[in-house]
C-alpha cells in the first residue's frame, strides 16, 4: 500500500483532548501521532484512556531525537513514545513526549496502566529515563552494575563487542542478585521496599516463620529458556512472585541500528525464535509502509501461509511444555513428530529449519516449489487428526483437568490493564486478534475465526491454542488453495533502501500476541531506531497476579500456559 | 587418570571397562538458552530420539556429564554458566552448540553477549551453525563418546594436565 | 555346609538376583516408555541396548562424588544408605527366605510394611542434608506423600489378610490357588495400586522428584554413585513391590505348566508394565490433590474394603466379588467425576464475580 500524504491536523480537536498539540501528523494507515509535555502527560493519557476509549497500552518505548528533528523543535535529547489503541474502530494514536537532554524525567503512567511499570523500567534501563513516583525503577534486562544506558546514541558499541576481561570479571561475580530489600541504585531509592521484598519478607509474626525465598531459574527445566521467577513461599503456596529477565537480553533492537533494513531480518527470526515468520513479516510490514513499498498478491498470501504454519509449530512447542511443565512426558513427543514434517516443509521452501531470513521488502526470497505445496496441502487436509490426537492426551485426561482447571485465572480488565494479548487475551474472552481487526498482508481475502474461552485460567489458554492450532491450518490451507499466480516479490526493490524519515508502527498476530515493529527512520540506509513491541513481554508481566497463592505446581503450569519466549521478552 | 605401571595389570582392564561405559552413557544437562534450545529439544524427540545412543538429558547439573551450551549467553547469564560448570561432577565436558555459544555469532558486536563461552569454561566440541541442525548435535555427542571410548581426556583434564601444579606426581 | 554359609550364600544369591531384576526393570522402562512415545530407547548398547544401564551404572561409578558446601556432611553421605537399605532388607521378609535362612515371619506381610517405612527417612534426610531448597521441598513432599499413602495401602492389604485369615506371604499365595484375590478383592487391589504408585514416586505421584518443578527433587545434590544408589533403589522398589502385588492379588507363583518362578517373573513384569504404561499417559498431580486423594478417597475407601470383606467372608465368595466389583466401578467413577470436574467451582465463583463487578456485558478492550 502506498502511504497517504502525511495531513496536518489539530490533534486536540480530532481526540478532543485538551494537551495534543497541533503539531500533529496524521501517518499512514491511520496512525496518528500527537505531541504532548511531561506536565500533561498522565492528564492526556488519562483522558484518552477515560474519555476516548483508548484503553489498549500497545507502546511504551523512546527514541533518541532524530537530530534534523531536533534542531526544528529545538530540544535535542529523548522522546518518550507512547502508543495507545482503541478497540472500537481500531486506530492507534501514538503521543510522544519530547524530554531535554538535562532533565530526562517524566512521570510515571503505571498508575493508569499497571503493566506500564515493567515497560517504563525497560526504558529506564536502556534510555536513562527516569520516571517520577515509579515504585521500583530497576535496571530490568542488564546486569545491575552495567554503567551507561546502551540505546542512547553516545553508547557506541565496540566492533569486537566485549572483551574477555569484562567478561571474565562478570563471571566471577556473584549470580544471585536477591530481593532483599530497596532498590539497588535507581534513582528513585527509597527507603520502602519493592513490592515483591515488601510481600516476600513479613513472615508470619505468631510462628516467627520466614518466607521461603526460591529462585526458580534461569537454568530451570520448565522456565521455558532463561526466564528467572522469585518466588516468596510460604510451605508450598506461593506468597508472591516476580519474574526477573534479561539473561538472553542480546543487543538486537541496538544491532538493527548499525544494519541495513534488510539485514534486520536476521536479527527479527532470532527475536521471536519459535516463530520467525512473524517477526520478520512486522518488519517488512513497518519498513513497506516507511519506504512506499508494495508488495505482490502472491507474496501476501505466501507470507499468511508461513505466518499460520509457523503458528502451528509454536504452538507444537507450546503444547510439548504444556505437557512437559504438568509432567506429561508424551504430550513432547507426539508434537514433535508433527512439527518436524511442517520445519520440513520450511527447509524445502526457505533452506533454513529456523531462521529462515525469507522475507524480503515487496515479497518473499523465493517462490514455494510446487511439490511441497502439495505436500503440505495433503498433510493439512490430515491436521485435524493430528490435533485430535494431541487432545486425547491431554484435554479430557482427569489429572491434567484438575491441574490446569481454576487454576491461574485471568481477569479481563487485568488482561486489558497489564497490554496482554494474543491467545492468552482471547482465553479471558477479551476478543482481540490483530489478523482480523486490523488485516495485513491477504488476512483481508482469508477470513479468520477468532477462538475465544470465556474464564481465562489455564484449562482455557490450552483450548483456546488448541483451537488456534485447528483454524491456523484452515487458514493455511485456503492460503494455499486460494494462492494467487504472478511473482513472489515485487519489482524494482533496491538492496540498500532509504525510506524518508519519519516513523512507522505496525502490529501482527504473533503466536503469542501483538506483535508490533515501531521503527524511525532518519533518511539513512539504517533503522535509526528500531523497537520489538513483545506481545510475551506483557503477557509474563501479568504472571506474579495468577501465581499468588497457588503451589509450586502450579507455577509451571501457568507459566506453561502463558507461553513466554525469551528471546522476544528480552531481545 | 592414566594407567598406573605397577599395577597395569589390574588397572588396564578396568580402564578399558570404564571407557566402554563413558562411551555408551552421556547425560547432558540441559543448558538451553536461546534459539539453539529449540533444536536441543528436537534431538530428543521421536524423529531423532537421542536415547538409542544412550544420551539421556538430565535436569541437574550434578549427575550430567557434559554441558550443552545452546545459545547465546550475556553478561547476566555468565555467572550461572560458571557456576553450573562448577557444580557438574568430574569428568565433566563442554559443548558449544552454535555461532552464539563459539563466538557471540551474529550478536558478537553486542555490548552485552559474551564472544565464545570459551572464555569462562573449557569447551571440548565446538558445533558451527545457527542454529545446527539437530544431526549436528547427535554427531557432536557421538564424537565426545567415540573420544570417551578411545579414552581421550576432557578439555579441561587436558587443561589441567598442562597445569604446572597438577602435573608434579610422586613418580615425577 | 554350615549354617551360617548357607544364609550368606543365599543372601549373595538373592542380592544378586534382585540387582539383575533392577537392571532389567531400567531396560524395560526404557525401551517401553520409547515405543510408547514412538521412538526406539536404547538401541547401539548391547543387543536393543540391553547393556544401557550397565554402561550408565558404571559411568556414575566413575565420576566424581560431590558433597555441596552448606551440606550437612555425614547426613548427606549415609542417605542413600538409609533409603537403599530398606529396598534390599524387605527381601528378607518375602517367602522363600524360609528356603534360604529356615525361619519365616508368621507376620511377613506386616514386616514387609515396617521395613518400607523406612525409605522415605532415607529421602527426607537427603533432602534436607543437601543444603539446597529444591531438595528440601522434595524431601517434605515425599515424607508427606508416603506417609499418608502407608495407611490406605495397609488397611487394603488387610481385606488379602482377612480373607487368606493369615499374614504370613506363604498362606496368601496358597490360598489363592483356586482363584486369585484380583476376582475376591478388585477393589482392594484399585486402592492398593493408587496408593502403590505414590509409595513408589511413580507418575502421577511423582512428586518428590518432579523434574518440571523441582529440577530432580531430593536427589538434585546428588552425584556419583550416591545417586545411582537413589536410582537404583527407586527401580528395585518398582520390581519389589509389583512383585509383592503379584502374591497379594495375582496368585504368586501359582499357575499352570511353567515353574512358579516364570510365573511369579511373567505376572511381576506384567504389572510393571502397566506402571510403566500409567507413566507414558499422566501428567501428575498436585501436592495438595495427593494429599486429597489419598485421605479424603483411598483411606475410607480402603476402610470400606475392610467392611465389605467383612461382610463378605459371612455370605460368601459370590457376593463378596459383586460387591467389590461395585464399589471398585464407583470409585473409577468418583475419580473420573472429580477430574472432569475440576476446578468447575472456582471458574464459576470467578464468572459470577465477574459479572457482579460489570454488572453484565462483554469487557471491551
Amino acid at each position: 500500500m502506498t502511504p497517504a500524504a502525511p495531513t496536518v491536523v489539530d490533534a486536540g480537536a480530532l481526540w478532543g483532548v485538551e494537551g495534543l498539540e497541533a503539531h500533529d501528523v496524521l501517518g499512514p494507515g491511520g496512525l496518528a501521532t500527537a505531541l504532548t509535555s511531561p506536565e500533561r502527560l498522565v492528564s492526556t493519557l488519562e483522558r484518552l484512556r477515560d474519555e476516548r476509549g483508548f484503553t489498549h497500552l500497545t507502546l511504551l518505548t523512546a527514541r533518541e531525537c532524530v537530530p534534523e528533528d531536533a534542531q526544528e523543535t529545538d530540544t535535542g535529547g529523548v522522546d518518550l513514545v507512547y502508543g495507545l489503541s482503541r478497540h472500537s474502530d481500531h486506530t492507534t494514536v501514538i503521543v510522544t513526549v519530547p524530554l531535554a537532554e538535562d532533565a530526562l524525567c517524566a512521570p510515571t503512567i503505571s498508575c493508569l496502566w499497571p503493566g506500564a511499570n515493567p515497560l517504563e523500567r525497560e526504558v529506564y534501563d536502556l534510555f536513562g529515563v527516569v520516571f517520577e513516583g515509579h515504585p521500583d525503577l530497576t535496571r530490568i534486562v542488564l546486569r545491575d552494575d552495567f554503567v551507561g544506558h546502551p540505546l542512547r546514541k553516545s553508547f557506541e558499541l565496540s566492533p569486537d563487542g566485549v572483551s574477555a576481561e569484562e567478561v571474565l570479571a562478570a563471571a566471577a561475580t556473584h549470580g544471585d542478585i536477591l530481593p532483599d530489600g530497596a532498590s539497588p541504585e535507581g534513582p528513585c531509592a527509597t527507603d520502602q521496599l519493592s513490592p515483591f521484598a515488601a510481600a516476600a519478607l513479613p513472615g508470619d509474626p505468631e510462628l516467627r516463620s520466614e518466607r521461603l525465598i526460591l529462585n526458580m531459574g534461569p537454568q530451570h527445566p520448565s522456565m521455558h529458556g532463561v526466564l528467572h521467577l522469585w518466588l516468596a513461599l510460604d510451605g508450598e503456596q506461593v506468597v508472591a512472585a516476580q519474574p526477573t529477565h534479561g539473561y538472553l537480553h542480546r543487543c538486537i533492537e541496538k544491532l538493527c541500528e548499525a544494519r541495513t533494513y534488510r539485514a534486520c531480518t536476521t536479527l527479527m527470526d532470532r527475536c521471536d525464535y519459535v516463530s520467525g515468520f512473524q517477526t520478520e513479516l512486522a518488519l517488512m510490514l513497518a519498513l513497506e509502509e516507511l519506504a512506499g513499498i508494495e508488495t505482490t498478491p502472491k507474496a501476501d498470501y505466501i507470507r499468511v501461509l508461513m505466518s499460520e504454519l509457523v503458528r502451528i509449530t509454536s504452538h507444537h512447542t507450546w503444547y510439548a511444555a504444556a505437557g512437559l511443565d504438568t509432567g506429561a512426558l508424551t504430550p513432547f513427543l507426539y508434537a514433535f513428530i508433527d512439527r518436524e514434517l511442517i520445519v520440513d516443509f520450511f527447509e524445502e521452501v526457505t533452506g533454513a529449519r529456523m531462521m529462515f531470513n525469507y522475507l524480503r521488502p515487496g515479497g518473499v526470497k523465493d517462490d514455494i516449489p510446487p511439490a511441497s505445496a502439495a505436500r503440505m496441502l495433503d498433510y493439512l487436509k490430515g491436521f485435524d487428526r493430528a490435533v485430535d490426537e494431541y487432545e486425547a492426551l491431554l484435554t479430557n485426561n482427569e489429572v491434567f483437568r484438575a491441574r490446569t482447571r481454576g487454576i491461574g485465572i485471568l481477569e479481563p480488565r487485568d488482561a486489558v490493564a497489564y497490554g496482554v494479548t494474543g491467545p492468552m487475551a482471547r482465553a479471558s474472552g477479551v476478543d482481540i486478534d490483530v489478523r482480523r481487526d486490523e488485516p495485513y498482508s491477504a488476512y483481508d481475502r482469508i477470513p479468520v475465526n477468532v477462538a475465544l474461552a470465556e474464564v481465562g485460567d489455564t484449562f482455557d489458554r490450552y483450548t483456546v491454542r488448541i483451537a488456534e492450532m485447528r483454524e491456523s491450518a484452515r487458514i493455511a490451507r485456503a492460503a494455499l488453495e486460494g494462492m494467487p499466480e504472478g511473482p513472489h516479490v515485487a519489482e524494482g526493490v533496491g538492496r540498500v533502501i532509504r525510506p524518508p524519515r519519519g516513523a512507522a508502527f505496525r502490529k501482527v498476530e504473533s503466536s503469542r500476541g501483538e506483535l508490533g515493529i515501531y521503527v524511525v527512520s532518519d533518511g539513512g540506509p539504517q533503522p535509526w531506531r528500531l523497537k520489538v513491541r513483545s506481545p510475551a513481554f506483557s503477557n509474563l508481566h501479568v504472571a506474579p497476579l495468577l501465581l499468588e497463592g497457588l503451589r509450586i505446581g502450579d507455577v509451571v503450569a501457568v507459566l506453561g500456559s502463558v507461553d513466554v519466549v525469551m528471546g522476544e521478552i528480552d531481545r | 587418570m592414566g594407567v598406573d605401571e605397577r599395577s597395569g595389570v589390574l588397572v588396564a582392564p578396568l580402564q578399558q571397562l570404564m571407557n566402554w561405559a563413558r562411551g555408551h552413557s552421556m547425560w547432558p544437562m540441559t543448558f538451553g538458552t536461546a534459539c539453539c534450545a529449540i533444536e536441543m529439544m528436537t534431538v530428543g524427540s521421536a524423529r531423532y530420539d537421542t536415547d538409542r545412543f544412550g544420551i539421556f538429558f538430565r535436569n541437574s547439573p550434578r549427575q550430567a556429564d557434559c554441558m550443552i551450551v545452546s545459545g547465546t549467553i550475556n553478561l547476566k547469564m555468565v555467572p550461572r554458566l560458571k557456576l553450573l560448570y562448577e557444580q557438574m561432577a568430574e569428568p565433566k565436558y563442554v559443548i558449544a552448540m552454535g555461532s552464539c555459544a563459539i563466538g557471540g555469532g551474529p550478536f558478537a558486536q553486542g555490548y552485552n553477549v559474551v564472544n565464545g563461552v570459551d572464555i569462562v569454561v573449557p569447551v571440548d566440541i565446538y558445533i558451527p551453525g545457527c542454529p545446527p541442525r539437530p544431526e549436528a548435535l547427535i554427531h557432536a555427542l557421538l564424537t565426545l563418546m567415540e573420544r570417551n571410548a578411545a579414552g581421550e581426556r576432557s578439555a579441561a583434564e587436558a587443561a589441567l594436565a598442562h597445569a604446572p601444579v597438577r602435573s608434579a606426581g610422586p613418580s615425577a | 555346609m554350615s549354617d551360617v554359609t548357607r544364609v550368606l550364600f543365599g543372601i549373595v544369591v538373592l542380592v544378586v538376583i534382585v540387582l539383575i531384576n533392577t537392571v532389567v526393570v531400567m531396560w524395560v522402562e526404557r525401551k517401553l516408555l520409547g515405543h510408547l512415545q514412538s521412538r526406539l530407547g536404547p538401541m547401539r548398547t548391547g543387543y536393543h541396548g540391553a547393556l544401557q544401564p550397565f554402561a550408565d551404572a558404571l559411568k556414575l561409578l566413575g565420576k566424581e562424588d560431590l558433597t555441596p558446601a552448606g551440606a550437612s556432611r555425614t547426613l548427606f553421605l549415609i542417605a542413600p544408605l538409609i533409603a537403599f537399605a530398606p529396598s534390599l532388607l524387605i527381601y528378607s521378609a518375602m517367602p522363600w527366605v524360609e528356603q534360604i535362612a529356615g525361619f519365616s515371619f508368621d507376620v511377613g506381610i506386616f514386616m514387609l510394611f515396617a521395613i518400607a517405612a523406612a525409605f522415605p527417612v532415607g529421602i527426607l534426610v537427603a533432602g534436607w542434608a543437601s543444603h539446597n531448597k529444591y531438595s528440601l521441598i522434595g524431601g517434605f513432599r515425599s515424607a508427606a506423600q508416603q506417609i499418608s499413602y502407608e495407611v490406605p495401602m495397609i488397611i487394603a492389604a488387610m481385606g488379602v489378610v482377612m480373607l487368606a485369615e493369615s499374614m504370613k506371604l506363604e498362606t496368601i499365595v496358597e490360598r489363592q490357588e483356586t482363584l486369585w484375590n484380583i476376582v475376591t478383592q478388585p477393589f482392594a487391589f484399585l486402592v492398593f495400586f493408587i496408593a502403590l504408585l505414590a509409595e513408589l514416586n511413580r507418575v502421577p505421584f511423582d512428586m518428590p522428584e518432579a523434574e518440571s518443578e523441582l529440577v530432580a527433587g531430593f536427589n538434585t545434590e546428588y552425584s556419583s554413585m550416591r545417586f545411582a544408589l537413589f536410582f537404583v533403589a527407586e527401580y528395585m522398589n518398582v520390581f519389589t513391590w509389583s512383585l509383592i502385588c503379584v502374591l497379594l492379588f495375582f496368585g504368586g507363583w501359582s499357575g499352570p505348566v511353567l515353574p512358579g518362578i516364570v510365573w511369579l517373573l511373567i505376572k511381576t513384569y506384567a504389572l510393571i508394565c502397566v506402571i510403566i504404561w500409567i507413566r507414558g499417559t499422566f501428567p501428575r498431580v498436585r501436592v495438595d490433590q495427593l494429599m486429597e486423594v489419598g485421605w479424603k478417597l483411598l483411606i475410607p475407601a480402603s476402610l470400606l474394603n475392610l467392611l465389605i470383606t467383612a461382610a463378605g467372608v459371612i455370605t460368601g465368595t459370590f457376593g463378596l466379588v459383586v460387591a467389590e466389583l461395585a464399589a471398585a466401578a464407583a470409585l473409577v467413577w468418583i475419580v473420573s467425576r472429580i477430574g472432569a470436574r475440576a476446578g468447575d467451582r472456582t471458574r464459576e465463583a470467578a464468572l459470577a464475580a465477574r459479572s457482579d463487578a460489570a454488572s453484565g456485558g462483554a469487557v471491551s478492550p
